[in-house]
C-alpha cells in the first residue's frame, strides 16, 4: 500500500515536478486509490501549518537576513570576521561553523538558522569565492546544529510525545552539538585545501582592527540582543525573529540609512516568496505524514525491520538506518510523531536511557533535514544561493559523511551525552 | 477458504474499524479511559467493531479532531470543552470558574438529566453523537515558577499564559496576573525561560506536557473543570448494525463510570510525579478560597448572554 | 490563435503577479508590525493583546498560498531537473508540458478543495478576534486560482514552443 504513496511522490519528483507539489500529488493518488478517506483531509491537513505558530520564526528570520544584507550590516561583519580568521585557508567557512554553533543556542529550528546563515553568510562567501554548492552544502549542514544544541522545538516535541525531561535532553544535546560543530570544521577544512578556496590578504594593523571592530560593533549587538532576549525571557524564540528584524530595521533604516524605503518594502515581499516557498514544502509534508500515520505505515516498516535480529549492536544500526533513510523523505517533527512511539520501545528494552535514545533520535532527524532528496535545509539553501537541488544534494555528501560519523560517536558512547545531565542533575 | 471468519463468528454483523484520535498520553486518565472503551466495545461485539486508536494528538489536535469528525476522516475523537469555541456556544457553561463545587459535583450532573441533555444537544447543534464524558481528574490550579502564591494579590506582576481567547485573558487579569497569549507547544520553553511565568491548567495536561519540569508552585484554587468529550460522526454510527449501536452506547457508559472512579484517584498520583519533581503544592484556607471564587465569579458576566440563565440555575441545582 | 491567447494571458498573469507581490509586502509587514507590537505591550506596558498571535497565524497562511502562487510565476519552487536535463531538447520541452499539465490538475482540485475548506469553515469562529475562519481559510482558494492562471499561461507558451520545433 505504501507503494502508492511512494512511487506517485518519486515519479513526479523525478520529472522535474517542484517538491511541495510532487508531496501532494503522492497524497492524491493515494487517498484516491485506497479510497477510505475523504479527500477534504488533504486540504485540512496541509492547512494547519499555515498557521503555525513555532513556524512563524522562518519569515522573521528571512526578513532579518534581507534587512542585514540590504542595509550592509553584514558585509560590516564579514569583514570583521575576515580580518581574523582570513589567513587561515577557508577561514568564511569556518566562521560559518563557528557562528552556527553560536546561532544554535539562540534559535530552535533548524530552518530558521539555516535561512538566517544563508541569508548572511552566503552572499559573503559567494564573493569572496566559495561555490554556491559549497555554500549551501556547508550551511545546509551547518543547521543541523541547530535542534541538537539548545533550545529545539524537535527536543520540546519529543518530550512532550514521549514524555522525556525536556530540561535533560537540553543538557544531553550540547555535547553532541560541538562534536558536530568540530567535524564539520574539519570536513569544511579539508574541502578548502581540496578547491584551494581563498585566504584574505587584509595586513594585520591595529588601527584596522579598531576600523573593522567599529564598522561592526553594531552587528555584534544582535546576537546579544537575541541571547539576552531569548534566554532572559523577555520573547519566545518565534518573537525573537521579529525583534531581530527590527533590530536590522532600525539599524539599517535610521543609523546607517543605508535602507531605502524602497529597500524595505522589497524585503517584505522577498521574504514572504523565500518563506512561502519553504512553508509550502513543510504543508504539503503534513498531508503525507497524516495519512502514513492514519495508516500505520511507519510502524510497519519498523516492525519488519526490527524483527530480524536480537543482537542490540545490529539492531541499533537498524533503528539509526530506518531514521536517516526515512529522514530522506519526512519531515522531522513528523518522524517524531511517527516514529517516536515505535522506536522508543524497541532501544528501552535494549536497555538504553530514554534521554540518550532521545538524542540520538533528535540527531538523526537533524540530519535528515540535510539530506536529499527531502531536506528542509537544502530547500532553504537552494533558492537563496540560486543553485540546483542536485548540485547541492552532491556538495553536502561529505558532510553528511560526517554527521553521520557524529551520530554514531553518540549512539555509543552514551557516556558523551549523558555526562553533562548527570553533572547538573 | 478466504477470509470472512470474523463477519461469520459474530452472526450477520459486518466487521467494522473505528478510528479514534485523542490528544493524551500513554498512562493518563484520558489515555486509558479509551483503552477501556475499546476493549469493552470489541469485547460487546466479540470483534466485529474494533477500534483504531491513535493518542498524543498524532492525528489531530481537539478542535482539528472535531473538523475531521465532521468531514468524516474520523469516526471518534476527543475534545475539551473549552475547545468547542470556534464551533459552538453549547459547552461555553463549563468555562465558568466554580461553576461546579468539585470534580464529584461534575460527575453527578454530568451523570444525570443535564449530562443526557448534552447528549441531545450536541446531536442537534453539531451533528455528532456525544458518546461519553472524560475527567482529567482535577480542576485547573493556578501554577507558576516564581513564588509561593496564596491568594490572588500574590499574583500582581507575574506574567501567565493564556489560549488567545479573550475570556480566559480577562479570566486570568481579573485574578491579578498578566495575561500572555502563547502556543501550546511554545508553553515550555516560554515557562522555562521566563516569557511567561504561570498558567491555570490541570495537572493531566501539565505532566502530559512536562510542564512540571519548569513549574515551581501549585497552589490547588480548582475552578474551571475543563472536560473532555468523546464525539462520533453521525453516519459511521448509523452505519452500524443496531446491536453494534447498542454495544457502543453501553461501552461509552462503562467508559465514562470507569473515568470518573479512576481518574480523581489518579489526579494523586500525577500530583505526586509532580512532588517527585520538586514542585510545591500549597492548599488555600477557607478564607483564601472565598478570595479566589469570588474575583473569578465576578467574570461570568462576559459569558452570560451566551448562556441560557436557567441552565446555570440548573447546574447548580443539580449538584446540591 | 494561440499567439494572440498567450499575449493575453501572459498580460493577465502579469498583472496578477504585480498586484500578489504588493499585497504580500502588506501581510509580512503586517505580520511584522503585529508581533513587535506585541512584545513592545508586554515589556512597556506590561499588558498583552489577545489578538496579534491569532492575526499573524492567519495572515502567514495567506503569505504561505499567495506566496507560493508568485513563486509559481517566477519557477521559484525547488524541483530535481537532473533527469529532464538528460533528454533530447524536444523531449525536454515535451516533460515540461507534461509537468505544467500534472501540476495544474493538481492544482485545479487543490482550489475544489480549498473551496472546500473555506466554505465548510463559514460557521466556525476564531478565538480572538471572532473572524470566520473562512477568511484565512480562503487564502488556498486565491493562492491556487492565482497558480491555475499563471500554470495555464505557461501551458499555452510551451504548446506554441512545441508547435515551432
Ligand atoms: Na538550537
Ligand atoms: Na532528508
Amino acid at each position: 500500500m505504501i507503494w502508492w504513496l511512494l512511487i506517485p511522490f518519486l515519479v513526479a519528483l523525478f520529472i522535474g515536478i517542484p517538491i511541495s507539489f510532487s508531496l501532494g500529488i503522492g497524497v492524491i493518488i493515494f487517498i484516491f486509490v485506497t479510497g477510505t478517506l475523504p479527500f477534504d483531509v488533504f486540504a485540512q491537513t496541509l492547512y494547519n501549518p499555515t498557521e503555525s505558530f513555532p513556524l512563524m520564526a522562518i519569515p522573521f528570520f528571512i526578513l532579518a537576513g534581507e534587512l542585514m544584507n540590504r542595509s550592509g550590516i553584514t558585509d560590516r561583519l564579514i569583514n570583521f570576521a575576515k580580518f581574523f580568521m582570513g589567513r587561515v585557508r577557508g577561514g568564511l567557512a569556518q566562521v560559518t561553523v563557528v557562528s552556527g554553533a553560536g546561532f544554535a543556542g539562540l534559535s530552535g529550528s533548524a530552518v530558521a538558522e539555516t535561512a538566517a546563515l544563508g541569508k548572511t553568510l552566503g552572499p559573503a562567501m559567494e564573493k569572496q569565492g566559495y561555490g554556491k554548492d559549497f555554500i549551501a552544502a556547508l550551511i545546509a549542514s551547518v543547521g543541523v546544529m541547530a535542534p541538537v544544541i539548545p533550545p529545539s522545538v524537535i527536543m520540546i516535541l519529543y518530550g512532550a510525545q514521549m514524555n522525556v525531561s525536556i530540561g535533560a535532553m537540553f543538557m544531553a544535546g550540547i555535547v553532541p552539538g560541538l562534536i558536530i560543530a568540530c567535524l564539520l570544521m574539519l570536513v569544511a577544512y579539508l574541502m578548502a585545501i581540496k578547491n584551494r578556496y581563498p585566504t584574505s590578504s587584509v595586513p594585520f594593523s591595529w588601527k584596522g582592527l579598531l576600523d573593522v571592530t567599529v564598522a561592526a560593533s553594531l552587528a555584534f549587538v544582535m546576537p546579544i540582543i537575541i541571547v539576552v532576549g531569548i534566554r532572559g525571557g523577555v520573547f519566545t524564540p518565534t518573537e525573537g525573529g521579529a525583534v531581530a528584524a527590527a533590530y536590522a530595521f532600525l539599524v539599517g533604516g535610521l543609523i546607517y540609512r543605508s535602507l531605502t524605503l524602497n529597500d524595505i518594502f522589497e524585503s517584505f515581499v522577498r521574504s514572504g516568496i523565500t518563506s512561502a516557498v519553504i512553508l509550502l514544502v513543510v504543508a504539503m509534508s503534513a498531508p503525507f505524514g497524516w495519512v502514513m500515520t492514519y495508516f500505520a505505515i511507519p510502524q510497519a516498516v519498523a516492525d519488519a525491520l526490527l524483527g530480524l535480529t536480537d543482537n542490540h549492536v545490529i539492531i541499533l544500526l537498524l533503528i539509526i538506518f530506518i531514521l536517516i533513510f526515512v529522514g530522506m523523505f519526512l519531515e522531522g517533527a513528523a518522524i517524531v510523531m511517527l516514529l517516536g512511539p515505535v522506536l522508543a520501545p524497541v532501544a528501552a528494552g535494549m536497555g538504553m536511557e530514554p534521554v540518550h535514545f532521545a538524542i540520538v533520535m533528535v540527531v538523526a532527524i537533524a540530519i535528515g533535514m540535510a539530506t536529499p532528496p527531502v531536506g528542509v535545509n537544502l530547500f532553504v539553501m537552494v533558492p537563496i544561493m540560486g543553485t540546483t537541488m542536485e548540485k547541492a544534494s552532491k556538495a553536502v555528501l561529505p558532510f553528511i559523511l560526517s554527521l553521520f560519523v557524529a551520530l554514531l560517536i553518540i549512539a555509543f558512547f552514551p557516556e558523551i551525552v549523558l555526562w553533562l545531565p548527570q553533572l547538573f542533575r | 477458504d478466504d477470509g470472512g471468519q470474523a463477519g461469520e463468528e459474530a452472526g450477520t454483523e459486518q466487521a467494522v474499524e473505528l478510528v479514534l484520535s485523542h490528544t493524551a498520553a500513554p498512562g493518563t486518565p484520558i489515555y486509558l479511559t479509551y483503552e477501556k472503551f475499546k476493549e469493552e466495545l470489541e469485547e460487546r461485539t466479540e470483534g466485529s467493531v474494533t477500534v483504531r486508536i491513535h493518542h498524543s494528538a498524532t492525528l489531530a489536535g481537539d478542535t482539528q479532531g472535531i473538523e475531521m469528525l465532521q468531514n468524516g476522516t474520523l469516526d471518534i475523537a476527543s475534545a475539551a470543552t473549552n475547545n468547542m469555541a470556534p464551533f459552538t456556544d453549547l459547552f461555553l457553561v463549563f468555562d465558568l470558574p466554580y461553576i461546579f463545587e468539585d470534580v464529584y459535583a461534575t460527575h453527578k450532573v454530568l451523570n444525570g438529566d443535564i449530562g443526557q441533555e448534552f447528549k441531545e444537544k450536541a446531536e442537534e447543534e453539531l451533528g455528532l453523537k456525544l458518546l461519553f464524558f472524560l475527567d482529567p481528574g482535577t480542576q485547573r490550579d493556578v501554577m507558576n515558577s516564581k513564588r509561593e502564591v496564596r491568594v490572588p494579590e500574590d499574583l500582581r506582576g507575574l506574567r501567565f499564559r493564556t489560549a488567545e481567547s479573550p475570556i480566559e485573558m480577562a479570566y486570568v487579569e481579573a485574578l491579578g496576573a498578566v495575561a500572555t497569549p502563547i502556543t501550546w507547544v511554545e508553553v515550555y520553553s516560554a515557562l522555562e525561560q521566563g516569557v511567561v511565568d504561570g498558567l491555570v491548567q490541570q495537572f493531566h495536561w501539565v505532566v502530559t506536557a512536562n510542564l512540571h519540569e519548569v513549574i515551581r508552585y501549585v497552589t490547588e484554587t480548582g475552578g474551571i473543570h475543563a472536560m473532555h468529550m468523546a464525539f462520533m460522526n453521525k453516519d459511521s454510527f448509523d452505519k452500524l448494525s443496531e446491536a453494534q449501536q447498542q454495544a457502543v452506547l453501553e461501552a461509552a457508559q462503562v467508559a465514562q463510570d470507569y473515568n470518573f472512579e479512576i481518574a480523581p484517584k489518579m489526579a494523586d498520583e500525577m500530583k505526586q510525579q509532580m512532588i517527585d519533581e520538586g514542585v510545591q503544592f500549597y492548599t488555600p484556607t477557607e478564607e483564601e478560597l472565598a478570595q479566589w471564587r469570588e474575583i473569578s465569579v465576578s467574570i461570568w458576566d462576559l459569558f452570560t448572554d451566551r448562556i441560557p440563565e436557567d441552565l446555570i440555575e440548573r447546574i447548580q441545582e443539580a449538584q446540591r | 490563435m494561440l499567439a494572440k491567447l498567450d499575449h493575453i494571458l501572459g498580460k493577465c498573469s502579469d498583472l496578477i503577479n504585480v498586484v500578489s507581490k504588493y499585497v504580500l509586502g502588506i501581510i509580512v509587514a503586517t505580520m511584522f508590525a503585529s508581533i513587535i507590537l506585541q512584545v513592545a505591550l508586554r515589556y512597556l506596558f506590561n499588558t498583552g493583546l489577545s489578538w496579534p498571535e491569532e492575526l499573524t497565524t492567519f495572515l502567514m497562511a495567506w503569505m504561505t498560498f499567495l506566496g507560493s502562487a508568485i513563486a509559481v510565476k517566477q519557477m521559484e519552487h525547488i524541483s530535481i531537473n537532473m533527469f529532464v536535463e538528460r533528454l533530447p531538447q524536444r523531449g525536454q520541452l515535451l516533460m515540461r508540458l507534461i509537468t505544467k499539465i500534472t501540476m495544474l490538475l493538481f492544482v485545479i482540485l487543490l482550489v475544489y478543495l480549498g473551496y472546500n475548506l473555506a466554505v465548510n469553515s463559514v460557521n466556525y469562529f476564531s478565538n480572538a478576534l471572532r473572524l470566520s475562519l473562512f477568511w484565512p481559510r480562503l487564502s488556498i482558494l486565491v493562492g491556487g486560482s492565482i497558480m491555475v492562471l499563471h500554470l495555464v499561461h505557461f501551458i499555452v507558451r510551451d504548446l506554441r514552443e512545441v508547435r515551432r520545433t
